[in-house]
């Protein structure tokens, strides 16, 4: 430390690596008295070739006449791999967001660019990501993995120059990667019917923000596959877990419980698929010919398990988005709206229903 | 009022803060109401995130792990994560590509010039110069997986538990055991394998069996790697009978290439990983428990100590036990 090190600093006066103390000109001074954002400044200044001749001109000219000189440390330090990413995720102890996280920085990084894990655990998680990456000018777009996203956080984003995508929900006016969560729904249900089942029970979890996340999509497809087949839906036979391997088997023992059992079970996600294959194979049912049990994502154990799934493209949900959060931050004012398809996997899990 | 004025009323720790107001195990009941009891007095809100935006002060701890599709780093996360939430920290994860991305959490966490006033490296170590800047800096720093001079540090004993595994194959009568081994380590990013390899051969020894180096792959970590590395140890003349793999993860991915290659796990094939993964209890997977979530909650305990006070260093030792499921069975 060579500053001050106990100056207060002034409300709203930017930190960070490149101007580590109040008073000394940062990029994002140069960022503002330019017009541009700061991650175009930091890649005009660098002599990145996607940056307009005449912008790299003006940038350089406002750096000069501020006095603006980038830390030799942190340019030193961004030589070799420069630019950053923020992926914010609402829980980082899921396989599908740790598949669409991986699968995102693998794509990053071939381009340079570094990756940054927020955890949001709340929904202010995504303002304060904002607030700790934005004036640091070391993120130069954000990537919301099933995070709702507010105008005001839009407004936030354009001031502070961060270029932003939403994988798992749709965003109006930002780029976004999903899957067809309805079409998921009404695959796995219908395979259902196709067999003969008629009682089919629906294992969900209701997701943060009602209305926005899968489930509820997934169970609005499930809804449209029963009644193009004209078969009523039963609400006794709406079940509603805790997301995790626990809220399935607690869900699973109550349902082995009742007195008539549907013939069939579609999970939301194969971990309660899992937990219902489970708790029904130790209480010694015949699976599949008792009941047949569908889940949702195809990871790796339910492979090994013979699980029937609906397959979502996590790999690709990732790859994509971090694909169209570079074409955003290279080309501000894209709007892709990309769906994704998923595909029924038929295997040991699921048969036509016993006679009864 | 801060949590860190509130356990100074209390004449406790920050973390017995955090803990006794989320009634969270290791506070005593009395510890635990007397905390509650100023909290109320004081009017405390436990999540002073936004009042720290609003003074542009945000606190921060930085995760630097190896991979973010690891069970065993999701788990470390989210133990932690937990914590630090609690007592009003946010968790910024960095996954470490190489030496350059290390470099990049030093340069950021100074507490007036980055976001991390904590870091908790999860199996990576950093330079020597890098650690004793850090401590100068009044970066609170805590390491998992090893220990070092300056800093406190959550480890297991990675001999110890290869050597649980091993012989409770090795017990069960077979005498040819395979390993599918995570990654070798490089500078500065260091894995567990090399110690759960010494132990596994240990094992070996010490019953008097051959150590094989041919049936020794490895499966990096991930399941399709383990998928590889079953391929190439099963396609040895003699083949093993049992397999020892250093994650439950990699043991998925051994159950489903062995299944491909027509052999039955236990029938043919006996297996046990590590970890004992969320679903290795439906599994049916014989595995080492170690208590992941706990490891990451025990690192942001000490990550919160060490930026209170920096000089007082806890080595923390974690336990682990076996688990004997379906996946394991005596050899015929």
């Amino acid at each position: 430390m060579t500053g001050p090190a106990d100056a207060p600093r002034p409300e709203g006066a930017p930190v960070g690596i490149d101007g580590a103390r109040p008073g000394r000109v940062t990029i994002v001074d140069v960022a503002r008295a330019s017009g541009v954002s700061v991650a175009t400044v930091s890649r005009a200044l660098r002599g990145f070739t996607n940056v307009a001749p005449a912008t790299v001109a003006a940038v350089r000219s406002v750096a000069d006449s501020l006095g603006y000189r980038p830390n030799p440390v942190a340019a030193q330090l961004r030589s070799g791999a420069t630019l950053a990413v923020t992926i914010v995720v609402p829980a980082i102890d899921s396989w599908y967001y740790a598949e669409v996280m991986a699968s995102a920085q693998v794509v990053l990084d071939q381009e340079g660019y570094r990756t940054f894990v927020m955890v949001a655990g709340d929904d202010e998680g995504l303002d304060r990501a904002l607030d700790t990456m934005g004036p640091l000018g070391r993120t130069d777009g954000l990537l919301a993995v099933d995070l709702p996203i507010t105008p005001d956080t839009t407004a936030d984003l354009d001031r502070l120059g961060i270029s932003m995508v939403s994988a798992g929900l749709a965003a109006s006016g930002i780029p976004s990667v999903r899957v067809d969560d309805q079409r998921i729904g009404y695959e796995a249900t219908r395979h259902l019917l196709e067999l003969g089942h008629r009682q089919i029970a629906v294992v969900r979890w209701i997701p943060p923000h009602p209305g926005v996340g899968g489930p509820d999509l997934r169970l609005v497809g499930h809804h449209q596959a029963l009644r193009d087949a004209g078969v009523p839906a039963d609400p006794g036979l709406d079940l509603v877990a805790e997301p995790s391997l626990e809220g399935g088997l607690a869900v699973a023992a109550e349902l082995a419980g009742r007195r008539v059992l549907p013939t069939a079970v579609f999970c939301m996600s194969d971990m309660l698929a899992m937990a219902v294959t489970h708790t029904f194979g130790e209480l010694g049912f015949n699976l599949p010919a008792e009941l047949s049990i569908v889940g949702i994502d195809d990871r790796p154990t339910a492979r090994i398990l013979g699980l029937t799934t609906v397959a979502v493209p996590v790999q690709e949900l990732g790859a994509t988005a971090a694909r169209l959060l570079l074409d955003v931050i290279h080309d501000p004012g894209q709007g892709e709206e990309v769906v994704l398809p998923a595909g029924l996997v038929v295997r040991r899990s699921t048969a036509p229903p016993q006679p009864s | 009022m801060t949590m860190e004025v509130l356990a100074d009323l209390a004449g406790v720790s920050v973390s017995t803060v955090s803990r006794a107001l989320r009634n969270r195990p290791g506070v005593s009941p009395a510890t635990a109401r007397r905390v509650q009891e100023l909290a109320r007095q004081h009017r405390f809100q436990p999540n002073q995130s936004a009042v720290r935006l609003r003074q542009g002060t945000t606190q921060t701890v930085a995760m630097a792990v190896p991979a973010l599709n690891s069970w065993y780093c999701s788990r470390v996360i989210a133990g932690a994560q937990a914590v630090l939430a609690g007592a009003g920290f946010d968790t910024l994860v960095a996954p470490i590509t190489g030496p350059s991305s290390l470099g990049i959490i030093v340069r950021d966490s100074s507490p007036r010039t980055g976001p991390a006033d904590g870091i908790i490296l999860v199996n990576l170590g950093l330079p020597d110069d890098a650690m004793v800047e850090l401590r100068e800096n009044g970066v609170g720093v805590v390491l998992i997986g090893r220990e070092h001079p300056y800093h406190s540090s959550v480890r297991i004993d990675d001999e110890g538990l290869a050597h649980l595994a091993t012989s409770h194959l090795v017990g069960l009568g077979h005498r040819t055991v395979g390993l599918v081994m995570g990654r070798p380590s490089r500078t500065y990013w260091y894995e567990v394998t090399e110690e759960r390899q010494a132990g596994y051969r240990r094992a070996l020894t010490e019953a008097g069996l051959e150590v094989r180096p041919e049936l020794e792959a490895a499966g990096n970590f991930s399941i399709q790697g383990a998928v590889g590395a079953t391929r190439l140890i099963m396609s040895q003349p003699s083949p093993p009978t049992a397999l020892f793999c250093m994650s439950d993860q990699m043991a998925y991915g051994a159950i489903s290439a062995l299944e491909e290659l027509g052999l039955r796990v236990p029938g043919d094939v006996s297996v046990i990983g590590v970890d004992d993964h969320a679903t290795s209890g439906v599994m049916g997977l014989t595995t080492i428990h170690q208590d992941v979530p706990d490891i990451g909650q025990r690192a942001a305990e000490l990550v919160l100590a060490a930026m209170a006070a920096p000089e007082r260093i806890h080595r923390d030792q974690q336990a682990f036990r076996l688990v004997v499921r379906r996946s394991t069975r005596r050899h015929r």
